[in-house]
């Protein structure tokens, strides 16, 4: 060990972390790790994510954060690219499938191998030339320094620039100002990596002591087991896929908007912003509705409605008879259902991240209804041990009509224990002191609402036949104006 | 590292078509990279909603096209496997630093796995290169005796390509995407071996190359762009390098123009 130490007093050093024992741990466990998947009968092609029990916390944002996309193709082998890629790859993490993992299951011998010479590591990183990898010529600090400092006051009055002129004829041209100069300070990082061919010859060596280095080994174990031409590095401005974070193991769920032909002038709204919004492993939209003349010719004439499955009901039935009746006809792969009314329309992007763990959540708990907005109006409210962006609710309201999730093996039978209207099942609810999740909320809306901006729904947009612009103003015209409403039919409140 | 040379690629290109092996050339222009990026696009009477910004334009209405990331993911899921696809002789054109789109460049550099023989420019038949690929290139396309031409239907084949087979496509295919793209396919696997497809047709030209490279090596399939609009009959005045065919004063004034010079 001593080849790695010549030159720099270790633990005085930036390199003070490094370790032997260090390297052997991190590498044994994802060789360990990786060597699970066959015991557990995975198949060659599934997809695996592989990340170090730190993940997220350390390293730069570069690396730390997992950068997935759904519509990657699954033949090939994904990691961070960082400023450092020449030297070594991030370690972090790696999503591939299970075929091209496996080979990690040699990668802690491997690692033992560069650290014992019992292979030509030291060698290629110290003198005879480092693969794929450009000299470099780094700036002082200083600079570095005084440059972060004039971009970021440089990017603060452009955004503000861009914000307060949103709408004016001067947007396009201070919009364009900002991404000039987005791109004069983010040019791109050339590295030997990106600009080289795989077999090119270097001249590019590290200090020794550099060489005690887990990214360079990952490298060199990289290229030596032939993972390199399979290997595809991912940046985390590659893609935009929303910002809030990325949908990890999606369920499928389906959306169900129950409704009835006297409210159909409302389908358009309900079905376009659901589209519009709702993440793509919503796979079907239900609209519920009853069986009558109406509701077809509706279903008919208004083209929103064919992206639609409708389920009927019997007009004569009581409303809680109307949804077990319709419930039971949904697809079979669907556990859960993302449920709404009509007149609950989405405004905005719902949070996908949030949603999809909510229903993996629900899928692994005893809770079987979450209300998707909260409300002020229950007994009690409780912190939730389990799920911090829930909050438990004793009695009131704690289940009424709203936005909701529901585990359909479970909801069926609790609504077949009524016999109600709406407003009759929503006093009974309140009299049975039921305990009830619902999604915290940051807003109030009205006399109970307390709305959130992980599911921005106009709950509700309809009351006692008309629209509420009393408590819903801006959206109910904003949305008014998209789909052609003429509030004036039904008439508004306040 | 040496760096590429648009005019060593063209020369390159021209020597695979005069010796007949088959090769594929797919090209990505900014169009495709919005679409990998998932960023919405529209180009819609007269409107291009593009980067966040909206603009006018004047291109006519095959030109129209619409990407929204929610409602077109297979399309963009079919662009990335083309974009990191790899094969010999399966040439990949990427934006560069004329079309001052270094970032992009990088981009499609790493979902390529890195710089490869294969890669080269989007603009490899356009700016600079236009006059050399007008008088080097295509007057060799007369010599396969089977052509296949992907263009929108409003498409009349003219001179050398006028007896190729023309496979329609519809305005702003993005709507019908699959449909489009499985008619498409199925025109062409099962064309004659050495035949030559001339594919005009925005970025369903990447998915077709891509799908049909894997299946057939014994072909060649050219992305055309919009290079040779004036043998499909159509509008021949929607790019700057249009008017660099039209005239010594067009050329010259082509000539002079941002980014006609292609450069790594």
């Amino acid at each position: 060990m001593n080849k790695y130490e010549k030159g720099l007093v270790r633990h005085k050093s930036r390199w003070f972390k490094n370790s032997p024992q260090l390297l052997v741990g991190i590498t044994k466990s994802r060789s360990n790790a990786i060597k699970l998947l066959s015991e557990h009968n995975v198949q060659e092609d599934e997809w695996v994510l592989a990340t170090r029990w730190d993940q997220g916390c350390a390293g730069s944002k570069e690396v730390n954060i997992v950068n997935i996309d759904k519509s990657l193709p699954k033949e090939y082998f994904y990691l961070s690219y960082f400023s450092e890629v020449d030297e070594g790859y991030a370690d972090m993490w790696f999503f591939t499938n299970k075929k091209l993992a496996s080979k990690f299951e040699g990668y802690n011998d491997f690692i033992v191998d560069c650290l014992a010479g019992e292979n030509d590591y030291f060698e290629k990183f110290t003198s005879s030339g480092w693969p794929i990898a450009l000299p470099r010529n780094p700036k002082p600090d200083a600079v570095i320094r005084l440059n972060g400092y004039i971009n970021k006051i440089a990017s603060l009055v452009l955004n503000l620039s861009v914000k307060a002129l949103s709408g004016t004829k001067l947007y396009n041209k201070v919009f364009g100002l900002r991404a000039k100069f987005e791109k004069i300070v983010s040019k791109p990082l050339i590295t030997g990596e990106n600009s080289l061919k795989l077999d090119s010859k270097t001249q590019v060596v590290f200090p020794s002591y550099q060489g005690l280095n887990i990214h360079a080994m990952l490298k060199y174990f990289c290229i030596s087991n032939g993972l390199r031409e399979d290997m595809r590095f991912l940046d985390i401005k590659d893609f935009e896929l929303g910002g809030k974070g990325l949908v990890i193991n999606p369920l499928d769920f389906c959306y169900v908007i129950y409704s009835h032909s006297s409210f159909s002038d409302c389908w358009e709204m309900a079905i376009g912003q659901a589209l519009e919004n709702l993440p793509y492993n919503c796979k079907k939209i239900y609209l519920i509705t009853d069986d009558s003349d109406a509701s077809r010719s509706s279903l008919n004439s208004i083209e929103l409605c064919h992206n639609v499955t409708p389920l009927f009901y019997n007009n004569k039935d009581k409303y809680t008879k109307r949804l077990t009746s319709t419930f039971s006809n949904i697809d079979e792969r669907f556990e859960h259902i993302y449920f709404v009314h009509e007149d609950m329309p989405l405004t905005d992007k719902v949070d996908s991240v949030l949603l999809n763990s909510l229903f993996h959540y629900i899928s692994h708990s005893n809770e079987f209804y979450i209300k998707l907005v909260d409300t002020n109006y229950v007994d009690k409210k409780e912190k939730h041990i389990n799920f911090p962006f829930l909050v438990k609710n004793y009695g009131g309201y704690s289940f009424s009509v709203q936005p909701s999730l529901m585990k359909l093996k479970h909801m069926i039978p609790f609504l077949q224990g009524f016999d109600c209207d709406i407003y009759s099942l929503e006093q009974m609810a309140i009299e049975s002191n039921l305990l009830f999740s619902a999604v915290k909320g940051d807003r109030k809306v009205g006399k109970y609402l307390i709305a959130n901006q992980s599911f921005p729904h106009i709950a509700t947009a309809i009351s006692k036949g008309k629209w509420c612009t009393d408590e819903w103003p801006k959206e109910i015209r904003t949305l008014a104006d998209k789909y052609k409403l003429n509030l004036s039919e039904r008439g508004m409140l306040g | 590292m040496k760096t590429p040379c648009a005019r060593e690629h063209l020369e390159k290109v021209t020597n695979l078509i005069a010796n007949r092996k088959p090769f594929t050339f797919i090209r990505f222009s900014d169009g495709e990279i919005e679409v990998l990026r998932n960023r919405y696009l529209e180009i819609n009477d007269g409107k291009t909603k593009f980067r966040g910004r909206e603009f006018d334009n004047n291109f006519p209405e095959f030109d129209k096209k619409r990407f929204d990331p929610r409602k077109h993911s297979h399309i963009r899921e079919d662009l990335i496997g083309s974009a990191m696809y790899r094969r010999e002789n399966f040439i990949k054109g990427i934006p560069t630093s004329h079309n001052d789109a270094l970032i992009d460049r990088e981009f499609l550099l790493r979902l390529n796995g890195g710089f490869t023989e294969e890669i080269s420019f989007s603009d490899l038949f356009l700016n600079s290169n236009y006059l050399a690929y007008r008088k080097e290139i295509v007057p060799l396309f007369s010599q396969y005796s089977s052509i296949y031409v992907v263009a929108n239907y409003r498409s009349k084949l003219k001179e050398n390509i006028s007896k190729g087979n023309l496979v329609e496509i519809p305005d702003n295919f993005f709507e019908c995407y699959k449909q489009v793209k499985e008619h498409v396919l199925g025109s062409l696997q099962g064309i004659e071996k050495g035949a030559l497809v001339l594919s005009s047709a925005s970025s369903l030209s990447n998915v077709v190359g891509y799908e049909l490279s894997k299946e057939r090596n014994d072909i060649t399939f050219i992305d055309v762009g919009t290079s040779i609009n004036d043998l499909l009959s159509l509008d021949t005045n929607t790019r700057q390098y249009h008017i660099s065919n039209s005239g010594f004063l067009s050329r010259v004034k082509s000539t002079f123009s941002k980014g006609h010079q292609i450069k790594w």
